[in-house]
This record gives C-alpha cells, sequence and structure tokens, in this order.
C-alpha cells in the first residue's frame, strides 16, 4: 500500500476510533480538576450508549438519543457526586460501584434492543471546502462525525474555561486548594458537583457516539473498557484538555496502525492491544515524570470537610 | 554523630560541609524555614538517603550504609526523631496510644517475637510510659487523634527518649504547646542530653534555641555558614548569619 | 461559569466518632441490604412477577434445598479466596481490582499443569493449586510493582489486565489450546480424571478449594491481628507518612501484599477450572464477574479477615438467586450485577454513617441562620467521614 494512503486512512480511522476517549477523558479531566476521582466512566459510558440507542430507536432521531445519552451519563455522576462529594465516601468506591451498576442497568434496560440495528444512524459529514484540501481533506475532513469535530472543539472550550475565565480558576482552586478557596468565602461543593456532572455529561455523550454513530446498534460488551482508557488518557494527558487530544489522537493512531496487522495475529491478541497500550502508556507517564506527579491536583481524591486540615 | 557533606537531594539542596554533634551536647540549627532544615533532619533520621556523603552515629554507618532499608537502620542505629508534624507523621491517629508507643520499635524486642508480636508486651509497656510521661488519656486504648496536641507530644517523647538513644533529633518541639507542655519537653530534651544523647534540635523559636543549645549552627541555603557556642551567640549576629550576611 | 455563593451556616455539626461499635456497623450493613432487596422485589412487581412467591423461591432454592445450599456454598469459594486476598491489599490501600483477571491468570496456570504436564496422579492437584497461586501472583505483582518502583495508577494497571488476561484465555481456547471436539462454542481438551477435583456427593461444591479458603482466612485474620507483618500493613493503611517515619518499607509491603491478594485470586481460578468446568472455558462463563464482586466482599467485611467469610456467602447467595431468577421466574440474568452495584454503592455511601454522626449546633449558634435554609438532610443520609482513600488514584507520590 501506499505510505500515503496507509497515513492518510490511519490518521482519519484514528479520529473516528478517539473520539469517545475524547469526550470521556474531556470530562474527566474537569472532574478531577476540581479534587473528584470518578471512576464511574466506563459505566456513566454504558448507560449514555444504552439511553442514547434507546430513545433514538425510539423516536427515529439521534440527536433526542445524543440529549438523551448525555442525560443519563449526567445522572449516573449524579449519584457519584452525591455519595462522594455530600456524604464524603471514598470516592474510588463510589465510583466503582458506579461503573458496576452502569454495567449492569445498561445491559437490564437494554434487553430489548441487543442486535436490532439502528434504522437512521447520525450520518458522516464531509466538512465544506476543507474536504478538497490535498493529504488533508482525506485525512481529516471527509466521513467523520460531527461529534468528532465537536469533541475537539470541547477540549478548546474546556481549555479556556479552565484556564483563562475566572470560574475556571476557582475549579481548580477548589482542586488543588478547597481549604483556600472555602477560606475566601466561596463554596467548594457545589463547584464540584458542576465539575462532576459536566463529566458524567461528556461521558454520556462518548457513549451516545458508540451506540448511535460508530457502530449504530445495542450489545453488552459496547463500551468494554473504553471508560477505563478514558481515565487512563486523562493522566497521560496531565489533566489538560489540549494534551488530551494529542494523546487520544496518540491512542487512536497507535490501536488502529495495530489493526492493521491483522493478517499476521489472530483477533484476539489484536483485540487486547488497546489495554496493553494503556499500561505502557502509563507507565512512560511515571517515568517520564519521576515519582511526582506534578500536574496531578493536589486535593484529588480527598473530600473535603471544613475544618480539616 | 556527625553528618559529611550530604550533596544536593532534591528540592532545596542540602550541602551541609559538615556538622558534628557529640553526645551529651546539644546543638541548635538557626535559620529561616526552607533553608535545608527538614532535608537535613530526613537525612540523618533516614527517611531520605542522601544523594551524596554520609550520616555516621558511634562512627558507623547506619544499616552499613544500605539506603534501602530506610529510617529503621537509624532506629535501630539509636537514632530517635521528634517530628515536626505530629498528628500526621509522629503517631497514626486511629491506632491506640499503646500501639503508637510501639511504632518505631515493633520489629525489636520486647515487642516482637519472632515474626510475631507480643500484644501484652506492648500493653504492658504503655501503661508504664502513660504514668512515666504523665500523658493524660482516658485509657491506652484510646485512638492518639483523640488526645490534645500537648499529649500527642508526650506519647511521641515517650517513644523516643524512653530507649536512651544515642542521637536525638527533634524538629519544632514545643510548637503550638502550651507553658506547661513546653517546659515539660524541654525537661526531657535536656534530660536526654544528661545521659549522654547528642540532640539535634530544630526550630524557629531562637529562644528555644538560644536557652536549650549549647551550640547553634545556622543554616543558609542549604549550608551550615556559621557554628557557634550559645553563650556567644547573640540574636542580631545569629539573625545576619542567618540572611547569609558573612558574620 | 460558577457563581460564587455566600455561605450559610450549617444547624448541625459533624461530630466524628472515635470508633465505630459493631453493632452500629452491622445495622448499617444490613439496612443498606435490606434497601437492595426492596429495589429487587420493586423489579419482581415490575416484572410482573408476585414478589412473595419470588422470596420464597429464591430462599427455598438457594438456602433451603441441599442442592441449592450447595451452590450457594460453592459460588462463595471464589469469592472467598479473591475478597480475602482484596480485604488485604485494600487494608494496605492498594486498590487491586484485577481480581477477575488474577481468577483467569490462575485458571490458566491449572490447565497448563493439567493437560501438558505428566505427573504422577496424586501430584497433580496439588501442582495446579501451585501453578494457579503462583500465575496469578505474577498477574498481580506487574502492576504491584509498577505501583511501587514508579507510582503507576494500580486502579487502571489491574484493571486492563483483567481485559489482557480475557483476550489471553479466549485466544488459548480458540488457539493453541483449542479442544479438538470443539466446534461452536470454543474451550480445551477435558482434564484426566485425576485433575479433577472432587466433589460433595453430587453437588458442584468442590470442597479441597473450599478448605484451602477457610485455612487462607484463618491465616490471614492470624497475620493481621498478631504479626509484625499485620502491624506493618495496618500502619501503612492508615498513614503512609507515620509508615515511613516507623521504617516501614512501603514498596515491599505493597508488592507482598498484593501478590498475596493476586494469589489468592488465583487459587480461585484453579478451584473454578478444577472444580466446576473441567477444562478451560469462554473467559466470561468461567468466572461470572467473582473478581468484581470480591471487591464488594472485602469492603463489606470493613477490614475484618473473618467476616469475609459472612460476606461471601451472602455474595454467593447473590449469585445464586440470580440463577434461580433466571432459571425458574425468567427474570433477566443481569439482575445479580445490579444487585452488586448497588449493594456496593448502598454500603460506601452508608460508610461514613459508622464513623460519626450529625448533632445540632449549639441553639446560640444556630439562631444566627433561619431554619429554613439549614440543609435539608436527615440524619441518615446527610454524613462524613475521615478522607478516605486518597493514597491510591492520585496523590501526588501515587499517580503514573
Amino acid at each position: 500500500m501506499d505510505v500515503d494512503v496507509l497515513v492518510v486512512a490511519t490518521i482519519a480511522r484514528a479520529l473516528a476510533f478517539a473520539t469517545p476517549l475524547l469526550w470521556a477523558a474531556l470530562g474527566e479531566v474537569i472532574a478531577e480538576r476540581s479534587g473528584v476521582v470518578n471512576l464511574g466512566v466506563e459505566g456513566m459510558m454504558a448507560l449514555g450508549a444504552v439511553t442514547g440507542f434507546a430513545v433514538a430507536f425510539t423516536t427515529g432521531d439521534v440527536w433526542w438519543g445524543l440529549a438523551a445519552a448525555g442525560l443519563a451519563g449526567m445522572l449516573g455522576s449524579l449519584l457519584h457526586a452525591f455519595v462522594a462529594i455530600t456524604l464524603r465516601a471514598d470516592a474510588y468506591v463510589s465510583g466503582l460501584s458506579l461503573t458496576m451498576l452502569g454495567l449492569g442497568l445498561s445491559a437490564l434496560i437494554g434487553r430489548a434492543w441487543v442486535g436490532r440495528p439502528l434504522p437512521d444512524p447520525m450520518r458522516t459529514i464531509d466538512v465544506p471546502w476543507l474536504r478538497e484540501l490535498p493529504l488533508l481533506g482525506p485525512m481529516l475532513f471527509q466521513g467523520q462525525y460531527v461529534l468528532t469535530y465537536a469533541a475537539l472543539l470541547a477540549a478548546v472550550v474546556a481549555w479556556v474555561l479552565l484556564f483563562h475565565t475566572r470560574g475556571g480558576l476557582v475549579l481548580r482552586s477548589v482542586g488543588e486548594n478547597p481549604t483556600a478557596v472555602d477560606a475566601a468565602g466561596l463554596h467548594v461543593r457545589p463547584v464540584r458537583y458542576a465539575a462532576v456532572l459536566i463529566g458524567g455529561l461528556l461521558a454520556g455523550i462518548g457513549g451516545g457516539y458508540l451506540s448511535l454513530a460508530y457502530r449504530p446498534s445495542w450489545g453488552e460488551g459496547m463500551v468494554n473498557g473504553l471508560g477505563w482508557i478514558a481515565l487512563a488518557l486523562a493522566i497521560f494527558a496531565m489533566w489538560h484538555p489540549l494534551r488530551v487530544v494529542l494523546a487520544g489522537l496518540l491512542f487512536g493512531a497507535c490501536f488502529t496502525l495495530a489493526f492493521r496487522l491483522q493478517t499476521v495475529f489472530p483477533p484476539e491478541l489484536l483485540t487486547m492491544l488497546p489495554y496493553v497500550f494503556t499500561v505502557l502508556a502509563l507507565v512512560f507517564t511515571a517515568w517520564r515524570r519521576g515519582r511526582h506527579a506534578f500536574g496531578a491536583p493536589e486535593a484529588l481524591g480527598r473530600p473535603y470537610l471544613r475544618g480539616e486540615r | 554523630m556527625r553528618v559529611d557533606a550530604p550533596g544536593r537531594a532534591q528540592g532545596p539542596a542540602l550541602n551541609v560541609a559538615s556538622l558534628e554533634v557529640r553526645g551529651g551536647e546539644i546543638v541548635g540549627i538557626a535559620g529561616v524555614a526552607g533553608n535545608g532544615q527538614s532535608e537535613l533532619v530526613a537525612v540523618v533520621a533516614g527517611l531520605r538517603a542522601p544523594s551524596a556523603g554520609t550520616v555516621e552515629v558511634d562512627g558507623r554507618e547506619p544499616g552499613g550504609g544500605r539506603r534501602r532499608r530506610g529510617a529503621r537502620s537509624q532506629v535501630d542505629a539509636g537514632v530517635a526523631l521528634v517530628p515536626e508534624d505530629r498528628t500526621k507523621v509522629g503517631v497514626v491517629g486511629d491506632l491506640s496510644v499503646a500501639r503508637n508507643l510501639a511504632l518505631r520499635h515493633a520489629h525489636r524486642r520486647p515487642f516482637a517475637r519472632g515474626m510475631w508480636i507480643d500484644w501484652q508486651a506492648v500493653g504492658r509497656h504503655s501503661q508504664s510510659a502513660v504514668a512515666a510521661y504523665d500523658i493524660a488519656t482516658p485509657s491506652t486504648g484510646t485512638p492518639a487523634r483523640l488526645l490534645s496536641g500537648g499529649n500527642v507530644q508526650k506519647v511521641i517523647l515517650a517513644r523516643e527518649l524512653d530507649r536512651d538513644p544515642g542521637v536525638v533529633v527533634a524538629v519544632h518541639p514545643t510548637y503550638g504547646l502550651d507553658v506547661a507542655a513546653t517546659s515539660q519537653t524541654h525537661e526531657r530534651l535536656l534530660a536526654a542530653a544528661g545521659r549522654g544523647a547528642a540532640v539535634l534540635l530544630v526550630s524557629e523559636d531562637l529562644d528555644e534555641v538560644l536557652s536549650l543549645s549549647d551550640r547553634v549552627a545556622v543554616l543558609a541555603g542549604g549550608r551550615v555558614v556559621a557554628t557557634m557556642a550559645a553563650a556567644d551567640a547573640d540574636p542580631e549576629a545569629l539573625g545576619l548569619a542567618m540572611a547569609g550576611v558573612a558574620a | 461559569m460558577i457563581a460564587p455563593l455566600r455561605r450559610r451556616r450549617a444547624a448541625h455539626r459533624w461530630e466524628p466518632r472515635a470508633d465505630a461499635p459493631a453493632w452500629r456497623v452491622v445495622l448499617v450493613t444490613l439496612g443498606a441490604v435490606a434497601v437492595a432487596a426492596l429495589v429487587v422485589t420493586w423489579v419482581f412487581v415490575a416484572y410482573g412477577v408476585a414478589p412473595g412467591e419470588a422470596w420464597a423461591t429464591i430462599v427455598r432454592r438457594t438456602l433451603l434445598e441441599p442442592r441449592g445450599l450447595s451452590e450457594t456454598v460453592r459460588k462463595a469459594i471464589p469469592l472467598l479466596l479473591a475478597g480475602i486476598g482484596l480485604l488485604l491489599a485494600f487494608r494496605a490501600r492498594f486498590w487491586n481490582i484485577g481480581a477477575e483477571g488474577q481468577i483467569l491468570a490462575g485458571a490458566i496456570g491449572a490447565t497448563a499443569v493439567a493437560l501438558f504436564t505428566e505427573l504422577p496422579g496424586p501430584l497433580v492437584v496439588p501442582a495446579m493449586f501451585l501453578a494457579g497461586m503462583l500465575a496469578g501472583a505474577a498477574w498481580g505483582a506487574v502492576p504491584a510493582l509498577l505501583k511501587a518502583r514508579m507510582g503507576v495508577n494500580e486502579i487502571i494497571t489491574t484493571l486492563m489486565f483483567n481485559y489482557i488476561a480475557l483476550y489471553l484465555v479466549r485466544w488459548l481456547i480458540n488457539g493453541p489450546w483449542k479442544a479438538r471436539s470443539a466446534t461452536g462454542f470454543s474451550y480445551s481438551e477435558r482434564f484426566p480424571a485425576e485433575a479433577v477435583l472432587p466433589t460433595l456427593g453430587a453437588t458442584r461444591l468442590h470442597w479441597p478449594t473450599l478448605a484451602i479458603a477457610l485455612v487462607l482466612v484463618a491465616v490471614v485474620a492470624l497475620l493481621l491481628a498478631r504479626s509484625r507483618f499485620g502491624f506493618e500493613v495496618e500502619v501503612l493503611g492508615r498513614s503512609p507518612e507515620a509508615a515511613r517515619y516507623a521504617g516501614i518499607d512501603a514498596g515491599r509491603v505493597t508488592l507482598l501484599l498484593a501478590a498475596l491478594a493476586a494469589g489468592a485470586a488465583g487459587l480461585a481460578g484453579v478451584g473454578e477450572v478444577a472444580g466446576i468446568h473441567r477444562r478451560l472455558v469462554e473467559p466470561t462463563q468461567l468466572s461470572l464477574g467473582y473478581g468484581y464482586a470480591a471487591i464488594l466482599v472485602a469492603l463489606l467485611a470493613r477490614g475484618k479477615a473473618l467476616a469475609v467469610v459472612p460476606a461471601a456467602l451472602f455474595l454467593g447467595f447473590v449469585f445464586a438467586a440470580g440463577d434461580v431468577m433466571r432459571v425458574s421466574l425468567r427474570l433477566p440474568s443481569q439482575l445479580p450485577d445490579v444487585v452488586t452495584g448497588l449493594v456496593l454503592l448502598l454500603v460506601v455511601a452508608s460508610e461514613p454513617l459508622t464513623r460519626g454522626r450529625w448533632v445540632r449546633r449549639d441553639p446560640t449558634e444556630a439562631a444566627a441562620t433561619p431554619a429554613a435554609e439549614a440543609p435539608v438532610a436527615p440524619p441518615a443520609a446527610a454524613t462524613a467521614g475521615a478522607p478516605a482513600g486518597g493514597a491510591a488514584h492520585a496523590s501526588p507520590d501515587g499517580e503514573g
């Protein structure tokens, strides 16, 4: 195969593959920047995927489905927010139970829709004018879903909001030093709630992308660890929205390239590769920055209780 | 005890040329926070390995210079540490007073019996320590976090000083304590020196340093910039040395 | 983005407790289970099954009939083994959620011995347990090593290792270890008779694994309560800073614990292949999510080794009840997953309840607050606990 064509096709596929990861990882970056770990990404994506599919199937409109997907993810995250922020229970276990509950519930809800294709799935688009560009056109601007571009846009918006607005400053401060924020007369908990809910919304949309666009159908193993990979991506990108995009594309490119080895490797071993790659990416991140996790919000994973250090 | 050129560690570099504390002597460390005090303490107490240089107790390196053993080598070599952060480092808040009194010594007699711990020995020891160090606690089974700051410090002093250590490192030992607890702590440190311990006192309270110490070493920029007998040291000269102005 | 709000004074303040009395812990846990039972009852109604009759059927077929009871107990075996391991790991705040993969690794180890070695008959089963334990331990030691040496987040790596193990088993039974007779479904050759565990009568209760599990629980209980190692684990779990000060080698303890935990899960995998399936089968049939449910077992036991036994039996009941619901009541097979997730959530949410309580503020203090503005939170719901679990995901030294 011509090298140019290979590169173009790989990047185009990588974008499509990375899209759900981008949505979910962006959401997690926002939540974790406020100091709340949410290990429920996998569950929220599953809830988003099944709800989105059910609504799109029933109404015949993928956009209603997408809205429902985001809402479902958000509802899931609300559960986590209540347990981890209001009740100040262990955020790790709370997120984990959200994943288990979300996977179980989605399988239960989705029983009626297993194996039924979506009659009117999300369509791919070609970007006018830009699609004509040599190389870049077929690479980035042909046959992608709107949600892919929206994810890139969301990353930029998240970056602007987090790093260039007062609200973003407050959110990051809550993640770094909630005591100081509290002392400044601002509420810690509403900020954390908002961040976690946005995280849930984005994870739900990521799930919706899977069941409405990428593979317009529903099945129990649909998310299959993508939520966990998104968590790893947030770390790999060191909690920075723009780096999430770069890291997501890198992940996507690696997975896509690996799948080109299909003729050489048995399919089971190929399916294993994203998970192996995720571990390697985490090891690489740790190796590059030594034992000190700079970039990690200082108060990450710690519930805030006034009067406590 | 002597520390030789521990070299550049991470963070604020510590580059002590050489610091020696003799048995029975209290050497105070004066200096503005962030000039290498915590690095010095970490290296002496074995919490951090120096990137170069050595710490010697009685002419020997604790643990024979094996760095992976961490603070345990120092404990075995008789280096006591009264840490800066009483409640988070000095004790385990959720554990009972009795267990906290055995904290750094659970791997040795009389608490350890092979791979097991003799909890009765721990209990007996805690009873006598609570009495000897006048620790106000409802019982030896009370979690340490329910004790007042002064009593937590007494638990730490009881654990660290009761075994006649050869070296005592005390960091801000009276910070936040009331008058009675402060004077009691001072007496304990003086008594330890009286029994022959080499005491390294790190404190931001210059009066405390001057009144307890035999000698004062000034740390600035990670170096010992001056050493003087406490009797000769006046706050003004110390202040200048601390600011890095050559005396 | 977020409007700063003015702070109001709460009418209640949080009063931490010295320690949670045992009865309170038990009561709160039972409360969580009861809520889950209510939800299940509601599901019965929603699916048009008479709740009273449904519960009676479940109780009869999982607890009262000997065959049903044996199913409950045999499902508790892998939960016991994986659960006691996770309890150890969690005590030192090593968030191993890779028990599922470690079970599979153990199964692979046992299958390798059963199918591809020529050992004398009586040695086969011990060799299988040993191989399974080592395979599980190795599978768990890699993330632990990465965590201890480089600070790589163990939550994600152990989870990734679950998927890797899953596809490894799938590859084995579809490729190199595929049985000649296998068409459609994939599985390995059947184990020879000497590699199959004895069961109790006509049931599927493979008692040798159960015996190993119970002994292991007792050993762990003893180690935690009386050994130096147990004390080190306790200190490390409660305060990593104090552990360093106490001269405890956190890396060594973590590695040892993780390997022990994973080894125990590996033993569970041996029991499943050698006691139930008698061949290596599709991973989702081999372990029905025992590795994930074991997380709940460990958390339900709240750090007490012996409490793993009732916790594992309870979850064994949930799994067995799931079978009854599916087969006898024709309810969806996903219900046990939902129940497990729900109980986990409720247990986590109620955990702070055992550690303190809300008390009314002094009236003079509270007078500044109009009563209507007080947070509407019944004492049962609005609670807080000491910060927990801060060391695992992304604390400055625990991240990768």
